[in-house]
């Protein structure tokens, strides 16, 4: 009994020695990382515990969360390394995905109290992460905003406090690919003064004269119900965050679709739903099967190139049908600080100089859209590319008939997409008439926003 | 080789193999497509591969290779190490720790056995939503986010319950009979564990250690959530950085990486297979 004893303590011991052995040989691999990765928050207050190298004890080290694709990386990084020679007490470390993971991310950090102390921003989510506190008031800090238009700065203005900066412009376009339209043998329409009924007829024309379809009409469509209602004098979401578009309005914009459907002048639903799913570079237009396609103004250059075509840009119809003109002036995206941040000054400083020295202009050129601070946008557009410079002298244009911005989106606007985009697919695919699911969609937009 | 059977017979068996045969193929083809067509489009420059969604590249090109290859702020092979280093620790610490748990589970009496057992089949059933957020906050204070503690240590504490189980059912299934004949020689439970059920388990094992593998190199969310520095992504993470949903997409140089991303779990499924058939197939005892 006693030796049994003995003799398994003796394995026991030699049992926790595997394991202590394994995890040590673990612990060395992580060792071998945490040499190469740049430190978090903690190896920096060591440093300055350590008397650091910088004898002003200034040193700052900031966390700058963004989403996008490699060439976005590669520009960021390179902003990055820019800024920190300039300022050199600061170190910014990057923190990158896509678009969907970015935003699984960022929620799962401000869950846990580790928001990044600069991020990027989108005005669907804006008011979510302000409403909880998660985003500093930007307006307290040393950050000009004077050489920004005013209705952009607004964009990002909420209760009073200013939570993200909108770092460039986009606007709502109909993309046309002029060589279909000769195809078909049809003139490029007038986009000042056509109204919807001459797309439909246009593209039902060209659907009949080639191979492939008029226009891609389906989809996305926030921001065409968003335009539409503007026409009409309504708004999606009106001054108090509700939706502010009648059902009606909103069933005749759907009729027009399933009508353009009908008529052959764009694809059918379940062709249109596959289509959608591959993004831009597999959309009709960047395929060369279709004549007409919406997007914003920053996906030409894209879009362009997916299609090996010069495409040019036109105003949506109905601008000068009804009551008031409907495009308006889209924050790209917005640059937001924590309102937990270690070193706000930190931050803000770095947001001060992304926005407005024409060297991280130079660098992002026209990443972020447009730049929003007017000066560097001058001083960058000589080096745009061909696309980008079309694109920018159509904003240009269209901003002089451009009458207000919209009221910010309330919180769950960022869901009302997903809802708006679900019954676009049942009215689409014939299982709900217009009007039912317009009612339907306003109901339950208004059940998640508030 | 034919056993002699009349002729007509024979003729018919093979006529019923042929269509057998063809239509196994065709399924199988359907099957494989996509990946042919990730292969294929891989090959293609960026601008065809939408536009020419054949099998067949018109132009076909290895540069999508070299672009992906460096695409990113590290060489890819970077972000291969890095899935590497996370797949061995997952792979050690699940083998270590749910065996362990599992021998308990099979072949000790201890309290409430059967309620624990109960709680660990029920923590297969929690999507990883619900317990990310928690998980989170917990690596956060102690200072383990961006490192890949997160994702290795539960490993090493038996939190995969599904392997748990899976050891369970093949402990089980090893005759009780060899323990008891091993604790007359007088062997206690770590002797027996190490020399008689692991040897008898190593289908379990190696089900273990390929799954193991195959999952922690096609995570994404854990790793997505827990490592924030670029140097410190995994192949799933740096795959999804080309990809931009509101502007450009670099498909090709992702199709590239994705096919050499894919080659080690070929691999390990090619030298592997035969022990997974067995892991889950077998009970111990024919």
């Amino acid at each position: 009994m006693r030796l049994n004893k003995t003799n398994r303590r003796g394995t026991v011991l030699k049992a926790a020695a595997l394991v202590m052995a394994g995890s040590l040989a673990l612990s060395a691999c992580g060792q071998a990382e945490n040499l190469e990765e740049d430190a978090e928050g903690g190896a920096a207050e060591e440093s300055s515990a350590a008397g650091g190298e910088n004898a002003a004890g200034g040193e700052a080290e900031i966390r700058f969360s963004w989403w996008g694709s490699d060439s976005r990386h590669q520009l960021n990084q390179d902003l990055i390394d820019a800024f920190m020679e300039e300022y050199p007490d600061i170190t910014v470390v990057p923190d990158y995905t896509d678009w969907g993971g970015y935003w699984d991310k960022l929620a799962t950090q401000t869950a846990g109290g580790d928001t990044p102390d600069v991020l990027m921003q989108e005005e669907r989510y804006l008011r979510e992460y302000a409403d909880r506190g998660v985003l500093a008031d930007l307006s307290e800090y040393d950050i000009d905003t004077s050489a920004m238009d005013e209705a952009l700065v607004s964009s990002g203005e909420l209760d009073g406090g200013l939570y993200g900066l909108a770092t460039g412009v986009n606007v709502r376009v109909m993309m046309a690919d002029p060589q279909i339209f000769e195809e078909a043998g049809v003139e490029m329409p007038d986009d000042t003064t056509w109204t919807w009924d001459d797309y439909h007829e246009l593209m039902v024309q060209i659907a009949e004269n080639t191979e492939g379809y008029g226009a891609q009409d389906y989809g996305f469509i926030e921001p065409d119900l968003a335009i539409w209602a503007r026409q009409h004098g309504q708004a999606l979401w009106d001054e108090n965050g509700e939706i502010g578009v009648d059902a009606e309005l909103v069933a005749e914009l759907w009729e027009r679709s399933l009508k353009i459907i009908e008529d052959g002048g764009a694809p059918p639903a379940s062709e249109a739903l596959e289509i959608d799913a591959g993004g831009p570079e597999q959309s009709l237009i960047a395929t060369n099967r279709a004549a007409v396609a919406r997007f914003w103004t920053n996906q030409l250059e894209a879009i362009s190139s997916a299609s090996g075509r010069d495409l040019e840009m036109l105003r949506y119809p109905g601008e000068t049908e009804f009551e008031r003109t409907g495009l308006f002036l889209k924050p790209a995206m917005a640059i937001s600080m924590s309102a937990e941040s270690e070193f706000p000054e930190a931050s803000a400083t770095f947001i001060d100089w992304m926005l407005n020295s024409e060297e991280a202009g130079k660098i992002l050129l026209s990443d972020r859209g447009l730049p929003a601070n007017e000066d560097v946008r001058a001083a960058i557009l000589p080096e745009l590319g061909e696309a980008e410079q079309y694109a920018a002298e159509f904003i240009e244009d269209v901003s002089a008939d451009i009458e207000d911005a919209p009221a910010p989106p309330p919180v769950g606007a960022g869901e009302v997409a997903a809802i708006l985009a679900r019954y676009n697919e049942q009215v689409l695919f014939g299982q709900m008439e217009p009007l039912a699911a317009a009612e339907a969609f306003i109901e339950e937009a208004t059940s998640v926003t508030g | 080789m034919p056993d002699g059977g009349r002729q007509r017979g024979e003729w018919g068996g093979r006529a019923r193999s042929t269509i057998k045969h063809i239509l196994l193929i065709a399924a199988g083809f359907a099957m494989v497509y996509p990946l042919l067509w990730m292969v294929a489009s891989s090959f293609k420059p960026d601008a065809l591969i939408f536009r020419e969604p054949g099998l067949i590249p018109s132009q076909p090109t290895a540069e999508n290779y070299g672009r992906g290859w460096t695409a990113l702020l590290n060489p890819f092979s970077h972000y291969l190490m890095n899935s590497f280093i996370l797949v061995a620790g997952s792979v050690i610490g699940n083998l270590v720790s749910t065996s362990l748990a599992a021998y308990a589970f099979a072949r000790l009496n201890f309290r409430l056995r059967g309620l624990w057992f109960g709680i660990m089949l029920m923590s297969i059933m929690l999507p990883i939503h619900v317990i990310i957020v928690p998980q989170y906050v917990l690596f956060s204070e102690i200072g383990w986010i961006n490192t890949f503690w997160p994702l290795i240590v539960p490993k090493l504490l038996a939190t995969d319950a599904f392997f748990v189980f899976l050891m369970v059912q093949f402990f089980r299934g090893i005759p009780k009979e060899l323990d008891e004949a091993a604790r007359i020689d007088g062997a206690g439970h770590i002797r027996i564990f190490f020399q008689i059920m692991l040897p008898l388990s190593l289908p379990a094992l190696a089900t273990t250690a390929i799954f193991t593998f195959i999952w922690t190199w096609n995570d994404f969310f854990g790793q997505l959530i827990f490592l924030t520095d670029p140097a410190m992504y995994t192949v799933p993470i740096a795959l999804r950085t080309f990809l931009d949903s509101t502007g450009e997409s670099s498909w090709g140089p992702m199709f590239a990486m994705s096919v050499i991303s894919l080659l080690p779990l070929f691999l390990v499924f090619l030298f592997g297979q035969r022990y997974l058939v067995k892991g889950i197939a077998t009970t111990g005892i024919k």
